[in-house]
This record gives C-alpha cells, structure tokens and sequence, in this order.
C-alpha cells in the first residue's frame, strides 16, 4: 500500500526534527505562544460580548513561524494536504494554507503523541472556524445585550453554549478536548482522519450557530429553527434584551500588548537582554521586593543568583520562563508597568500552587537554572534538587522575580 | 496412679507449658513486630510530613492566627488588666510571625479546621477554645496529684520561683504560685501554637549541614528565641493579672 502526501510530509518533519535540536520542544512553544495570544486579546471582549465576539485569527503570523519551522513550504503543504483529502475545486478549505498548516501541525501532533499540541492546532482551527461563522451570520453587527438575552432564554439545558460563558471557554473547555478525545487515537494510526476532524471543526461551531434546518417548500428556501443565528433574531425581532453593565476600567496601556504578535515578541526581547546582560542592575522597587522575599536567607547567595543566570546556556530555559510568565499574566499584562505587577507575579505565580502552568515554571524551569548556578558556584552537602520545599521556595522566588524585572524593564522601557 | 499414668499426666503438663511458653514467645514477637512497625511508621510518617511542609503563606498564616484569636478571647475574659496582656500577646504574635517567615514554612492548623475558622460563628469557636484550655488545664495540672505535679514541674518552676523572690522580692510561697502559673500557661500557650512538624523542620535546619550555608541561621536562632521569650513574657503577664 502506497503511504499517502500527508505522510510524506510528516516524514519530512521527522526528519528535520531529528536533525534540529530541541524541535518539538520550540514547535510546542511556537504553538502555544500564538494560541496564549489569541486568548490574551479574546479574554479583553469576551466579559463585554459574550457570543457576540469573535477572535483574532493570526493568520500571517503563525504562515511566517510554522511552515518553515516544520522545514516546509507553504505550497508543498498545501498540495500534499489537499491530495490526501482529495478536496473539491470548490471545497471549503480550498487553498487556505492556514488550516491546511494547522491540520498537518495536528497530525503531527497525533503522530510525536503530543496532545498539548494538537490541542493548540484544534484550537486554532476553531477560533478560525468560530470567527468566519460569526461574521457571516452578523454582516454587520452584534448585539451583546440581545445575545444575553438569548444565552439566558436558551429552550434547551442540553445546549452547550448554555454552560460557558463565552465561546472563549467553551472552545478551550469543551470543543477542544471533546475533538481530542474522539479522534487523536484514531489519528494515530491513519493520518487521514485529519480530513474528518478538520469537518468536524467546522460542523460543531456551525451546529451551535444553525440546527433543525427546514426547507420552505413554497419558496424552496432554506432556514433553520434553532441555533444562535435563529434565536438571535427572534429575540431581535422582538426586541428582547439584557442590559449588561460595561466595565468601566478602561484598560489604559493595553494597546502596547493586544498585538497578536507582542507576547511572542515580548520573550523574544526579554531572552534577548537577559542573555546579553553582563552586569545587571536592579531597582530600589525590586531590591525592597527581594528583601521581603528573602527574609532569612543569606544575602551572598541571593546576589549571586541575580547576576549568574544572564548567560546564554540558559537561553531556552529563560524563553520558556518568560512565556509561561507571559501567559499566565495574561490577564494582567497592562499592570506590567504599574505597581501592582509584583504583588501580582506573587499572588499569580510565586505562592501560586495546584497550577500546572507554574508548577512547570518552578519545578522544570526555575528548579534547573538555580541548580546548575549552585553547582558552579557553591559546594552543598546536599544537591538542591533533593532540598526540601520550603528551602527552595525562597530561591526560586528569587529567579522568578528577576525574570518578571527584566520583563518589566522590556516592555515598560523599550516599548514605552 | 500408676507409673504410665503418670508419666503421661507428666508429659501433659510438659505439653501444655511448652505450648504456654511458645504462646508467650510468638505473643511477645508480635508485640515486638508491632512495635518496631509503629515506630518505622511514625517515623516515616514524621519525615513524609516534614517533607511536604509548604513555604510560608501569608494566607495560611492569617487563618492560624484567626484560630489562635479564639484562645487569647478566652484568656482575655480571665485576666484582670486586658489592655497589659492584649499588648503582650500582640508582641508575641509578631515575633511568631517572624519566626515563621524566617524559617519559611506555612503554620500548621492544629486544633481548628479551615472550615470552622472560616465558617463558624465566633462564639462556636471561642467555646470550642475555652474547651481546648479547660481539657489541657485538666490533663496537665487539676487532673495530676501533687506529688506527679511537682515531678512534671519542679526544674522549671524552682528556677523561676527564685527569679521571682529575686526580681519582684515576694514571698516564697507567692513565688511559687505565680511560677507555677506562668509555667502551665506557657506550656498552654505553645500547645496552642505547636506543630510538630514545624519543630521538627527547625530542628532539622539546626543540625542540617548545609542549611547554614545557604540561610542565615544566627537570625533563624535569633527569631526562635525572641518568640520563646515573648511566649514566656505573655504567660508571665497573664499569671500576674489571672
């Protein structure tokens, strides 16, 4: 049996992740970095709109990263794709290069047994799919107040959307691990189940947008009784609406980091300095920060720490850190330059527990940077690794402050 | 009875206190096992515990205090000067916050649930304390005859009786009285506040070898005596005005 392009192409991905180091690692980063941004600027409109909103696709963004990561250009995954779906000339994923791309980076996914990644490619695929959709249904505008109306008035308690907030959370918290769960196995052993998932993509968002279609038999046109799009403007017609109260806090500042591209841009420039950096310099506002952290621990030490991890070896260990940090500021990323940034890496990141996405920051990034410091610097009858928790707790404070300085130096001094 | 009766009740009875003393043997074994497994256990369990002590969190903190509060209202209501006592046992609560970010381990919430400080209404709390005082004051003092009372207590109220006479120049027996409070007190009050596996992770830095190395132990020293002295001068206080 002849293998089909889809798995041509994934062959030349292995290839090139065998012979790059660290592939999967940094399309795995790559990946999230473009989702986190996505949901970063999502998370500003979905508690104004509701199902009124829409997302950003980052379309030109993710072509320019992803294809020539997986050492691939964007025509060869498009006729490869497009050959192993035997698509149409007038199918509807025709020539889009972007969920063409997406839909190989998941069978990739599905192939390195990665699912974090092919979750960042369904997700992808359905905020691209959710905003098409919402723009094709809603020409022109959407209102939020008749939406909640809708939302609130919903026939029937089956209904997904009834149970989340915004589409936000029902793609990330229902959609997306319902798709995994079907079809990543099956995926696994036949990479042109990506076809049926792709379909399926796009069917589960049209499904909550138009059901229960009738066909008018006098004028032969189509319609559809439920679903958003029907309910919408029966609520419409009816002039029936829910006042929502707007917040009032006008997000000042926010437009330096509502760029699709500006996080992944941020980690970039914060690696960037942090590895150049041969004397590093600390403020009085993070001095004060650091003494209250580090009540009890020797001065000497924690000086060195704050200067030995500027330096290259830990470029990707930094990367990482800065991303996670990123991302899980993201709600947060206007305070950056104000005062409550600090008390808000605390309360978000450094006594943060039960959290897998600072877990990773403490344990797999920060955990690593100080114990390589400590062996070259000190000798310890006990290695680090085996220190108790609370002995560590101090130190990694200490390396996520300085990390979350110099992100601070970043984006409130080169970006003003 | 003849001789094989005998010599068969003979070797009956032989019988039975072989099978006696083996009985004993395996009894004895087992009592051993069980013990050597409870210490094994109670060891490992300790470690496990002192293992997963987490870093210092303020909001941990805020509610063993809370917890505490229920203590120190009913020995508010006890004492005669509230203002002297309020004053020492806020002290006393800066230095064992102090203590506790030095040593950078979360307290341990030893008598009160999460739930029950967070959720009870504060009478149901300060009666459950006022129980929690009453049943340690039983146990360890109005429960003991005198003869046990002054072996549990003699080396440390001795000591302090005769600062007493020395420093305030009472009477013997007025000394004595208000060293014994001061003692019970003080063992109540660390009762209150006391973890084992907080103490045992301040042990483990004092004997640890590199602990030193990478912490300042002379300011872990420093603000565990300062708390022990603050929880001695409350007592004290309270002893005077109870």
């Amino acid at each position: 049996m002849s293998r089909n392009p889809i798995d041509d192409l994934l062959l030349k991905i292995s290839d090139k992740a065998s012979n790059s180091k660290n592939f999967n690692r940094k399309l795995n980063i790559e990946m999230r970095n473009i989702v986190s941004n996505v949901t970063n600027i999502a998370n500003k409109s979905a508690s104004v709109k509701g199902y009124c909103m829409s997302f950003i696709v980052p379309r030109s963004e993710f072509l320019k990263l992803i294809p020539p990561l997986l050492g691939l250009s964007e025509a060869e995954i498009k006729v490869g794709m497009e050959t192993a779906w035997e698509q149409p000339a007038n199918a509807r994923v025709k020539g889009s290069s972007y969920i063409l791309t997406l839909a190989l980076v998941y069978n990739y996914a599905a192939m390195i047994n990665d699912k974090a990644l092919a979750s960042y490619a369904i997700q992808l695929l359905l905020f691209r799919n959710w905003t098409a959709i919402h723009k094709k249904t809603w020409k022109l505008e959407c209102n939020p107040e008749i939406m909640s109306y809708v939302i609130a008035h919903i026939p029937s308690k089956q209904y997904t959307v009834s149970k989340y907030s915004n589409p936000l959370q029902l793609i990330e918290k229902h959609l997306t691990p319902g798709i995994i769960k079907k079809y990543f196995e099956a995926t696994k052993r036949d990479s042109l189940i990506s076809k049926r998932v792709n379909d399926q993509v796009y069917s589960r968002v049209f499904a909550l947008f138009y059901k229960n279609n009738t066909v008018d038999l006098k004028t032969n046109t189509k319609s559809h009784k439920a679903g958003l799009a029907a309910w919408y403007y029966d609520a419409h017609k009816n002039n029936k609406r829910i006042k929502i109260a707007t917040s009032s806090d006008a997000e000042s500042g926010i437009e330096d980091f509502t760029s699709v591209h500006s996080t992944v841009e941020i980690t970039k420039d914060v690696t960037r300095l942090i590895i150049s950096t041969f004397d590093p310099e600390y403020d009085k506002e993070f001095d004060a920060v650091i003494k209250a952290t580090t009540i009890g621990v020797k001065q000497t030490i924690v000086d060195t720490l704050l200067k030995a991890f500027y330096k290259p070896k830990y470029k990707n260990l930094i990367e990482d850190m800065v991303s996670l940090i990123l991302t899980r500021m993201n709600q947060h990323l206007n305070k950056i330059c104000t005062s409550e940034f600090y008390p808000l890496v605390r309360s978000r990141i450094v006594v943060s527990k039960n959290n897998m996405l600072v877990s990773k920051i403490k344990t797999d990034l920060a955990d690593k940077i100080i114990s390589d410091i400590f062996k070259e610097n000190f000798t310890s009858k006990l290695p680090y690794e085996k220190w108790s928790l609370p002995r560590k707790a101090s130190y990694r404070a200490v390396l996520i402050y300085a990390v979350a300085y110099n992100i601070r130096q970043v984006v409130c001094n080169t970006r003003g | 009875m003849s001789s094989l009766d005998f010599n068969l009740a003979l070797s009956q009875d032989e019988s039975v206190s072989a099978a006696a003393s083996a009985l004993e043997r395996i009894r004895s074994k087992r009592t051993q096992q069980k013990v050597l497994t409870e210490n094994v256990d109670s060891a490992s369990n300790a470690k496990r515990k002192r293992d997963l002590i987490e870093e210092f969190s303020e909001t941990v903190m805020d509610t063993k205090l809370k917890s505490d509060a229920f203590f120190y209202e009913t020995l508010l209501k006890k004492v005669e000067n509230t203002d002297e006592v309020s004053a020492a046992i806020s002290e006393m609560v800066e230095s064992q916050i102090h203590f506790y970010k030095v040593l950078n381990v979360s307290p341990v919430l030893n008598h009160f649930s999460e739930h029950e400080v967070l959720n009870n209404s504060s009478s149901t709390n300060i009666s459950k304390g006022s129980t929690i005082i009453e049943s340690f004051l039983r146990t360890n003092l109005f429960a003991l005859s005198a003869a046990k009372r002054e072996e549990k207590y003699k080396d440390l109220v001795v000591p302090l009786a005769e600062s007493f006479v020395d420093e305030y120049s009472v009477d013997t027996e007025v000394a004595v009285d208000l060293a014994y409070k001061t003692t019970v007190i003080e063992n109540l009050i660390k009762h209150l506040h006391s973890s084992v596996y907080v103490n045992l992770y301040y042990e483990d830095c004092l004997s640890s070898d590199y602990y030193k190395d990478f912490f300042d132990l002379d300011m872990l020293k420093e603000s565990y005596t300062k708390y022990c002295t603050d929880v001695h001068n409350t007592a004290q206080i309270i002893a005077l005005t109870i």
